[in-house]
């Protein structure tokens, strides 16, 4: 069932840290949180990272579409697959996005909506390498664009999860009046990235299985792991309802122990998204039909 | 906006499925048949292939390359063709194909016929 483990790894590792890197740049445009949890330098060694993972996923991508092993994969076949139409355009955009996004943290700072745009573009990159990057047309246009806006609003929710957790960490210096500030600002960012979820996520669904539901649902591994992607997804929601409307009034009515629950609740929630992110490296790789 | 939502899923509905892995829908020869020598062998596949990735080779019962043989796709790009240079003479053969589509899936599969 798991038959590429290195292409999973690969396509989870570049989910993870393009994501993080483009929630952590969003985090820095709503909240009032310091811009040092994280600056310049931390953006800059996650771009390096997710150019040293687009180079690792390349050649990982070529062998696999050849039908070669890792180490039998040249310059003529990973020129071939860079050029593909959509799929080997978008490896060309992420790479440059990267290496923009390393040149603008060199000198500007991580409050920089440069930054903030060209972290996107890597991200809204990676929807090519899976089920929209498939379909033909117009469809194909709209699947894109609804897995480019789900992959965009999933950065947001883990950079946030990430910047908690560190503003909730033990000995971290953000006082409690910055903390309730940045949770009331997410609150309601939180709300537009959950609808925004939902919606694309549903688009994407439909247009990878097809309307009505094949007789065939449920027969494969995609329907079973996306049926868990879901529960889990839930199960955030419900972490962050908590959140909202127990823990986050609690700490600004200056509970004691609120820090330490909402720490709680966020890791718990942190570890749900990342366990998400396995799943969807995995699920982009399989097909719904049993076939 | 719950006319941009209703828009969207609808949309969705309305769209062809269309992110399977790629498969084998029909060949020519068929699968196990017993033919006259064709002139053209001919895959007919469910999704467009990336042609620099996917081939075909036409081998003979004994393991051997069946002589010179034309590998060409179809404009539409789903449609994998063999073309023998020479008659091809009585005995079984089969095709093997490999493909890769937008998926980035790699598929192979065998098709065996006879020629008479």
């Amino acid at each position: 069932m798991l038959t590429d483990p290195l292409a999973v790894l690969l396509r989870f590792a570049l989910y993870a840290v393009l994501g993080l890197m483009f929630g952590l740049l969003a985090f820095q445009q709503y909240s009032p949180a310091p811009a040092r949890l994280a600056g310049r330098q931390v953006i800059i060694a996650m771009a390096a990272l997710a150019l040293v993972l687009s180079g690792s996923g390349l050649v990982e991508l070529a062998a696999r579409m050849h039908g070669l092993g890792l180490a039998d994969v040249g310059l003529a076949e990973v020129a071939t697959i860079l050029s593909l139409p959509g799929l080997g355009t978008a490896f060309g955009v992420r790479i440059a996005a990267l290496l923009a996004t390393i040149a603008v943290m060199a000198v500007r700072p991580a409050r920089d909506r440069s930054a903030l745009m060209l972290a996107g573009v890597a991200l809204v990159c990676l929807a090519w390498q899976g089920h929209a990057g498939a379909t033909e047309g117009r469809a194909g246009l709209g699947h894109l664009l609804a897995t480019a806006l789900h992959l965009l609003a999933a950065g947001i929710w883990l950079g946030a999860l990430v910047m908690f957790l560190a503003m909730t960490a033990r000995g971290s210096q953000i006082d409690r009046g910055t903390l309730v500030a940045s949770l009331k600002r997410f609150h309601g960012v939180g709300s537009m990235v959950v609808a925004t979820l939902a919606l694309t996520g549903s688009v994407a669904f439909l247009m990878i299985a097809g309307w009505p539901l094949p007789a065939a649902a449920f027969q494969s591994p995609w329907w079973w792991l996306l049926a868990l992607k879901l529960v889990v997804f839930v199960a955030m929601l419900g972490l962050a309802a908590v959140n909202r409307f127990r823990l986050a009034p609690g700490l600004a009515a200056g509970q004691a122990h609120a820090v330490q629950w909402i720490r709680c609740s966020i890791a718990l929630e942190l570890a749900l998204g990342v366990f998400i992110l396995a799943l969807v490296a995995w699920l982009g790789l399989l097909a719904p039909d049993p076939g | 906006m719950y006319r941009m939502i209703a828009g969207a899923m609808l949309f969705a509905m309305a769209a062809a499925p269309a992110a399977a892995h790629p498969k084998l829908l029909a060949s020519m020869p068929a699968e196990g048949a017993a033919v006259g020598s064709p002139a053209e062998i001919r895959l007919q596949f469910s999704e467009r292939l990336f042609s620099k990735m996917s081939g075909a080779k036409l081998v003979r019962a004994d393991g051997k390359r069946a002589g010179a043989v034309a590998v060409n796709f179809a404009e539409d790009g789903k449609s994998l063709m063999l073309v023998p240079a020479k008659p091809l003479a009585a005995g079984g053969y089969s095709v093997e194909w490999y493909g890769v589509a937008g998926d980035t899936h790699r598929v192979t599969g065998t098709v065996h016929f006879t020629v008479r």
